[in-house]
């Protein structure tokens, strides 16, 4: 396909939507098994086609509140040491959010045990949570995030409740 | 705390000859990266050039004593070489754990905590005098800063929480634009550190905004297009022979906006087949927008932020599989690689 058509086909394509998100041009011939196994990485070649999109369901939904209040729970442990505290939240967390947090020193955490369930704030992406889980020092704010639909829910952000993002 | 002992403390501090500015800690650059001076201010030291003005006035809603303890903090950062940058984190730190008060008792998290930085009875910050004493205490804050090697690819509250080792790594952004107003303040000088930067890392770039249509879109970057989405001969080995996205090559630094409206869902390392660093916006009705090959200082956003079209999430860089700083650009919808070039062409955007 030349370029000229993909203007000619994008704008039939826009003439057909209103003011919502365009459209993509569907007839496209793009390698999406190969793109697939870009995606995967090296040595998935069973992935499928296309990446699945996650989707809000009561799994999901219960998914996300368990992580943020294991989450919570592994934080929430200023007695312990530094590896033995660091072991328990690390695997827990996103690449990320373990730069973040690794500096943190437990003996400065306020928290010390959660004292309730969780709730989901947010469902603005399905990649995204936002939960809040009672704590003895308050009500902190977990962020998660996933990569698909298989992929757990990993933390982002831990937020007290004196600071309001 | 003893105000006779801060007085002489202050003389001793500003009695310290102004060593010549070492510009010991100048930003690693990676190769092919521009400097790109938008990002960080200029390296020199920031002088309390009138410290008999201190006793009047206020800033920021501090006053009297508060600044003085603020100009303990730039004169022991001063003493160390350390940049108007470094000596503003210093002053924000103080805030964000004593109110710039020489707090004489702990709290409930460290009922050994003292001082001006909040430092511990842990053998790291000296005696319980040293710790407080302004000028000691702030000279033990920087001492460590100065290991950070780093920290100006960090942001300014995660600089300081390296050093404080605190619960919130976040909680010191909020102190930084009255920070920034104490050092502008008691230096006499604009020292390039911008307010409303006290989450990024770059503290002397204003966040910019590009052109949105009617619908909402916004061109990634201003560069011109340097490879289109399908079929090609790889540029890196190792790499497909199909390119499943679009290069913008704008310069080295120059500012990638958000397509739209969104909700970020990836900000940091290498991400679903991208490399470098990677941004990932969720814009609703399954669509994606990825942007790549950022260095760690051109990230600009955060998992989970909410952001607008057109808002600068990122800075053009040359990390990861990359042969010259550009932008790559790949959209999915329901999970599917799409050309972006048409996609946003078909959003009403003017692509060249």
């Amino acid at each position: 396909m030349q370029a000229g058509q993909f203007v000619a086909l994008a704008a039939v394509v826009s003439l057909l939507l209103a003011s919502c998100a365009p459209e993509p041009p569907h007839d496209l011939e793009i390698p999406q098994e190969a793109a697939a196994r870009f995606l995967a990485g090296p040595g998935s070649p069973t992935a499928s086609p296309v990446s699945v999109e996650p989707e809000w369901d009561e799994d999901s939904r219960a998914a996300a509140v368990a992580k943020a209040e294991a989450l919570m729970d592994a934080f929430a442990r200023p007695e312990l040491n530094e590896d033995d505290w660091w072991s328990g939240l690390a695997p827990l967390l996103s690449a990320e959010a373990r730069l973040t947090y690794s500096a943190v020193e437990p003996v400065n955490i306020p928290v010390r045990r959660v004292t309730g369930t969780g709730k989901l704030l947010d469902e603005t992406s399905v990649y995204i949570a936002r939960v809040e889980v009672p704590t003895d020092a308050g009500t902190y704010t977990v962020v998660l995030s996933r990569d698909s639909a298989t992929a757990p829910w990993q933390g982002e952000r831990i937020t007290p409740p004196a600071r309001v993002d | 705390m003893s105000g006779q002992k801060n007085g002489v403390l202050w003389t001793a501090g500003l009695l310290i000859p102004a060593l010549p500015v070492a510009l010991v800690f100048a930003v690693v650059l990676a190769p092919g990266q521009d400097a790109s001076a938008a990002c960080l201010p200029p390296d020199e030291s920031v002088t309390v050039a009138d410290p008999g003005g201190l006793s009047t006035g206020e800033v920021a809603g501090y006053q009297g004593q508060q600044l003085i303890n603020a100009a303990y903090v730039l004169a022991a950062g001063e003493k160390l070489g350390m940049s108007a940058r470094d000596q503003t984190i210093g002053v924000m730190t103080a805030m964000g754990e004593s109110g710039l008060v020489n707090v004489d008792h702990g709290d409930a998290a460290g009922p050994d905590s003292r001082g001006l930085f909040q430092q511990r009875d842990n053998g790291a910050w000296g005696s319980s005098a040293d710790r407080m004493d302004p000028f000691k205490a702030a000279t033990s804050f920087f001492t460590v800063l100065q290991t950070i090697e780093n920290r100006d690819s960090l942001s300014p509250t995660m600089a300081a929480h390296q050093v404080q080792r605190n619960a919130d790594p976040d909680h010191y952004a909020a102190y930084w634009d009255a920070a920034v107003q104490i050092v502008t303040a008691l230096g006499g000088t604009d020292t390039g550190n911008l307010e409303g930067t006290g989450d990024t890392v770059c503290t002397g770039m204003a966040i910019g905004t590009g052109p949105v249509n009617a619908r909402g879109w916004a061109l990634p970057n201003e560069g011109s297009l340097t490879s289109r989405f399908g079929p090609r001969t790889a540029p890196v080995a190792g790499l497909p022979n199909y390119h499943y996205g679009l290069d913008f090559g704008g310069a080295c630094g120059s500012p990638i906006y958000a397509a739209n409206d969104g909700v970020v869902t990836h900000a940091g390392g290498p991400h679903k087949g991208m490399s470098g660093n990677v941004i990932e916006i969720d814009h609703g009705g399954g669509v994606l927008t990825r942007y790549g090959h950022m260095y760690a200082n051109g990230v600009l956003a955060r998992t989970g932020d909410t952001v607008r079209g057109g808002q600068q999430i990122g800075r053009v860089g040359n990390a990861g599989n990359s042969t010259g700083c550009h932008v790559h650009v790949e959209i999915t919808v329901n999970g599917r690689l799409t050309d972006p070039e048409a996609y946003l062409r078909s959003a009403g955007l003017e692509l060249d």
